[in-house]
């Protein structure tokens, strides 16, 4: 039996040489670049000395791990991570999508790139940058919302980093627009290699521009919409570290709906600079996200295998 | 793949080995080399922050003909720009890459990189290579490079005490017929009237611009031990022992000032989120006094910065403490192959003129030329805006040894050392706290103290009456502050007994 | 006048959509002017009167001040152009080669290599280990492609291409070509490529708008002023400004290192972005050449 799959996987090797040939320049690379520094997560289970370096500092088992859920803010961490991944997650998908199927409405021949090409702009921007763009909106003395928006809404100007309530909505609106032009590119290349005759077929058939949408655009972004959702999935557990830690200005009262487990981590850190913890986190981190997306891969798997990541 | 991991890591542990080994062996053959009156040709790399200069590759190329007799090294030194320097200087550490001379400072993880190892312990060595160190007038500052009776950093000789207190714009002092007197210490109730004139006759003017982060902390004497703030210890105390900031008399007491002021509108209202540097708002003349250091041999510099005349407000007496002792220093990594030649160029750091000033300043003739015999000014075509060469002060060594360079006060040197000398010093001065057992601790209080300290110290909101102070409390309690100052203090007694 | 084609939308639907898509351009576009505007006004009325989107007193100072080191400008520019072209170029080839095997369905292995790269996105070993390859075993210190290597493949773009493979390219293309003894290298230069240059353009940009945007490796591998990218040495300002913030000891050490001004940290925003926003212009081509020859083939 075993002689047997042997003998398989040294035909199917010989059969395919040609595709593993190409595939193994690449190949190389992640085994330079990424797997044998991978080696490095020992680090996370190691109290880290120098005099002993790496390999021979002792082994601790998983008391680098303890800091992450000593406290009461282990709950709040994660709460906001996933809550406000989830909700990043929904978000760049109607956004994006929206905005690739509707540019690809407009036969217009300039207007469109214009659109798209001015909706990346806020992804060149930084988050440093961005984090003075937003007090130039929310400032309290001179700030657009409180010296323009809410006189004119009739309203007692807010004191915004002082007033956690509204930081969710904020922090989902930054990241929607720096990411939804950059995001749409993706939806908006698959959308150009549909071919036109399949709308055709349905206009043809008597189907408005809806239908069209829906048996057509749709159906023919799913596989890609699927696979970025499976990707984020993956990373479910980290955060765009400036956008939380920037943007908010390190703000106190902000701190229930701004700390993730990045910026915690960062925090907890920074003085102490420890190796070991660090790479505790980064462990925690990743292993959440395997599993969940081992577990969404089963699903997407059980449903439509030809949708699923491996 | 494993193989080649496996590969890599021994060599790293078989490079760490042998070093080691030659280490010793150094030792003896440089001994003897020595006896033969020539030392063989090394490398010599320094690593420190600051920003990188034009003409490094050429003064470096002069120091190491300079040093050619009697230290006979081919001397590099790097400097990292400010913005990669913690990273850099932590991946030197972690990586074990070969350097020979590294900066290093309580706010470069001095005392955590100690207690990893990572620094070599000189103190047998000092007294054979550096024993202009070791004679020094200065030598008692070593005990702040000590951790027990291992020394792993030489601190520089500079400005080591601090005052602190209120910078002031003497015109609206002038202008108001106000004036306070700079030899004595006040309390900070003491300024509310002269912000309270400027508040009421200046409307375009902020009486006192602030950050929030460490508004409070800043305006009384810690010792600032250990690489939290939330414990401490009164440098200008009788007593030396760790307690909680946050419950100490003098942190309610301004408290209650800052909240009280920030009603006033006596501080800037934005107190809690801006990012102006203080010193460009008074440089440009929006505000009327910021928190800051008033050191007054600090005082030339900072009006020469802010290019108007200033007066100190000072809220303490000039106070020494070992944090800020440690606030420059070099170490020899323990990844040096030549320690002994290191130590040599440490020494002469400390002890050559002509060396320290090259160090600061680059080549006479090509980037200053001398005016006295202790005065420099820049060369003919230098810009002194943009010097091709002009580092750090207070980084080298011994400042005690430097030109004065332009229109500097050529008493400064005597100034700086009066300073240091009348400073009160700190009750726990040479102590060095190890944090290694509080990591988790450190990591739960670096949080709590993050969210809370900006609401708390601001003034922004009624602590009291919302309840933040006490949630504040509990919560340091819950991330283990009894259990930090327990070992605080257990290390502090030790040490305190051991005197 | 050409008629409308069955699969057009009416003139309203065109009107309203074209308004939305105003109102979003000019979401994403003002605060951008705004960073221009703030950089060329004077500093004393930011610092009264905040930021404004029509400057009240122009003052070109912060340009001017930026420029005076106009060599290192040109110089950073021109190896920010270098490392991001052929890190692109270099990028999509690979990208391409770990794809297109992923793509086949027949490939026996493309599961286990399918998890091999994907496992990559999730674990990394920190930065210390790979400090230690490339500066130790690598050797790549102040060397312009330890800025190339690390972006060269991500497992990211490489599930992207993949599943536009297999979305826009029907497997009897393939077939037929391997039936008419085409190589492997050749049906992925010849029949691949051409098929799918919309996810080759978007994955150009991509990469190009990744190798532009990066200044931390400049920060960890290169010590020599003459060889730092445009965006780390505008961006290094900001980093000292951070830096400083959060560390008030050092801040008070360093003392005579003046904060640059407001104005200054968004001229350098704006140098620091520079020709990069004419990237997009140039790849969107492609997407439109994409969709043609997809029609045709098909």
């Amino acid at each position: 039996m075993k002689f047997k799959r042997f003998k398989i996987l040294i035909r199917d090797i010989k059969k395919y040489k040609a595709l593993l040939l190409i595939l193994s320049p690449p190949v190389i690379y992640l085994i330079i670049n990424n797997y044998i520094p991978m080696l490095g997560v020992i680090i996370a289970f190691k109290e880290i000395n120098y005099s002993d370096g790496i390999l021979g500092s002792p082994w601790v088992g998983f008391k680098n791990f303890r800091f992450l859920f000593a406290t009461s803010d282990a709950f709040v961490i994660t709460r906001n991570t996933l809550g406000y991944n989830t909700a990043f997650i929904i978000m760049n998908i109607i956004v994006p999508v929206s905005i690739a199927i509707a540019l690809n409405e407009l036969r217009n021949k300039w207007l469109p790139r214009i659109y798209q090409a001015v909706m990346l702009f806020p992804y060149f921007i930084s988050m440093v940058v961005t984090s003075y763009l937003v007090l130039a909106l929310l400032s309290h003395n001179n700030g657009f919302f409180n010296s323009a928006l809410m006189p004119f809404l009739g309203k007692d100007p807010v004191n915004w980093y002082d007033a956690p309530v509204y930081w969710p909505f904020f922090l989902v609106a930054i990241n929607v627009w720096k990411t939804a032009g950059y995001t749409s590119i993706i939806y908006l290349a698959s959308l150009a290699g549909i071919d036109p005759q399949l709308y055709e077929a349905i206009a043809i058939d008597g189907g408005g521009k809806w239908a069209q949408i829906r048996y057509i655009s749709i159906p023919m972004l799913r596989p890609i919409i699927i696979v970025m959702t499976l990707l984020s999935i993956g990373k479910i557990f980290n955060s765009d570290f400036g956008l939380f830690f920037q943007v908010p200005l390190q703000s106190g009262t902000l701190f229930p709906v701004t700390n993730v487990i990045d910026t915690y981590v960062y925090r907890s850190l920074i003085l102490t600079n420890d190796l070991g913890m660090a790479a505790a986190a980064g462990f925690y981190q990743a292993i959440v996200g395997l599993i969940l997306v081992l577990t969404t891969n089963t699903i997407v798997k059980k449903i439509n295998p030809a949708n699923s990541l491996f | 793949m494993n193989k080649k991991m496996r590969f890599t890591l021994t060599m790293l542990i078989g490079t760490v080995l042998v070093l080691s080994l030659t280490m010793c062996k150094k030792s003896d053959a440089q001994a003897a080399a020595e006896n033969d009156g020539a030392l063989k040709q090394v490398n010599l790399k320094m690593i420190a922050p600051g920003t990188p200069q034009v003409d490094q590759a050429l003064v470096n190329a002069s120091i190491s003909e300079y040093l050619a007799d009697e230290l006979n090294v081919n001397f590099e030194f790097e400097q990292i720009d400010w913005a990669g320097w913690q990273d850099r200087n932590n991946l030197i550490i972690a990586s074990g890459e070969e350097v020979d001379v590294l900066f290093t400072a309580p706010w470069s993880g001095y005392e955590t990189n100690a207690a990893k190892g990572a620094f070599l312990d000189v103190a047998e060595m000092l007294p054979e290579y550096a024993p202009g160190i070791a004679n020094s007038n200065y030598n008692w500052t070593l005990v702040a490079g000590k951790v027990g009776d291992k020394l792993y950093g030489i601190p520089t000789y500079q400005m080591m005490a601090q005052q602190r207190g209120f910078l002031v714009n003497k015109a609206l002092l002038d202008k108001y017929d106000m004036e306070f007197d700079e030899s004595k210490v006040y309390s900070p109730e003491d300024f509310e009237p002269y912000l309270k004139v400027i508040k009421e006759n200046e409307p375009n003017i902020i009486p006192l611009y602030t950050l929030h982060s460490k508004l409070l902390s800043f305006t009384d004497p810690w010792e600032r031990q250990g690489p939290l703030e939330v414990t401490s210890i009164d440098a200008t105390g009788d007593e030396a022992v760790y307690q909680n900031i946050y419950k100490s008399d003098m942190y309610i007491k301004n408290m209650k000032i800052a909240r009280d002021w920030f009603e006033k509108g006596y501080v800037n209202a934005d107190i809690a989120t801006t990012r102006e540097d203080p010193i460009n708002m008074l440089a440009a003349g929006n505000c009327f006094a910021i928190v800051f250091q008033t050191n007054p041999p600090a005082r030339a510099s900072q009006e020469k910065m802010c290019g108007k005349e200033l007066a100190g407000f000072h809220l303490m007496p000039a106070f020494m403490a070992t944090s800020l002792i440690q606030g420059a220093m070099f170490s020899i990594p323990r990844t040096s192959k030549n320690p002994e030649r290191a130590l040599m160029f440490l020494d002469k750091m400390h002890t050559d003129k002509k060396l320290v000033n090259m160090l600061v300043y680059g080549l006479e003739d090509r980037h200053f030329v001398k005016v006295s015999d202790n005065a420099i000014k820049a060369a003919p075509g230098i810009d002194p805006d943009k010097p091709s060469y002009y580092n750090l002060q207070w980084m080298f060594g011994n400042q005690a040894l430097l030109y004065t360079y332009g229109d500097e006060d050529p008493e400064a040197p005597s100034l700086l050392d009066k300073f240091n000398q009348d400073a009160i010093k700190s009750p726990a001065l040479g102590f060095t706290y190890d944090s290694s057992a509080m990591r988790n601790e450190i990591a739960a209080l670096s949080n709590v103290a993050a969210e809370f300290d900006p609401v708390i110290s601001a003034g922004v909101v009624d602590v009291y009456k919302e309840g933040t102070y006490d949630t504040f409390l509990a919560k340091l309690e819950a991330a283990g502050i009894d259990r930090l100052l327990e070992d605080q203090n257990k290390q502090l007694n030790e040490w305190l007994s051991q005197q | 006048m050409k008629k409308r084609s069955l699969t057009e939308i009416t003139i309203p639907s065109k009107i309203l959509i074209n308004l939305i898509f105003i109102i979003v351009s000019l979401i994403c576009i003002v605060p951008f002017i705004l960073v221009i505007s703030v950089s060329i006004t004077d500093e004393s009325i930011i610092m009264r009167e905040g930021y404004r989107l029509i400057p009240s007193v122009v003052n070109l100072s912060a340009y001017e001040y930026l420029f005076t080191d106009i060599n290192q400008i040109v110089r950073s520019y021109m190896i920010s152009i270098i490392v991001t072209a052929s890190g692109t170029l270099l990028s999509l080839i690979l990208t391409a080669m770990y794809a297109y095997p992923l793509y086949r369905k027949d490939f026996p292995f493309r599961k286990f290599f399918a998890f091999f790269i994907f496992f990559t996105m999730l674990f990394n070993g920190g930065l210390v280990p790979f400090y230690i390859m490339y500066t130790q075993v690598l050797n790549l210190r102040n060397n312009l492609f330890a800025l190339i290597m690390p972006f060269l493949l991500n497992p990211f773009f490489v599930i992207i291409m993949r599943t536009y493979f297999t979305q826009n390219i029907p497997d009897s293309v393939i077939e037929s070509a391997i039936l008419d003894g085409a190589g492997e290298l050749r049906i992925l230069t010849k029949i691949i490529l051409p098929l799918a240059m919309p996810v080759f353009a978007t994955i150009g940009l991509f990469v190009t708008i990744i190798y532009w945007n990066d200044w931390f490796m400049s920060l960890l591998f290169i010590s020599k002023n003459e060889n730092i990218s445009i965006q780390y040495y505008m961006y290094k300002t900001m980093l000292n400004i951070q830096f400083m913030l959060n560390n008030p000891q050092a801040a008070a050490m360093a003392g005579s290192i003046k904060i640059p001004s407001e104005t200054i940290r968004m001229a350098m925003a704006v140098v620091g972005i520079g020709p990069i926003v004419i990237a997009y212009p140039f790849f969107q081509r492609y997407f439109v050449k994409g969709l043609t020859v997809g029609a045709i083939k098909g």
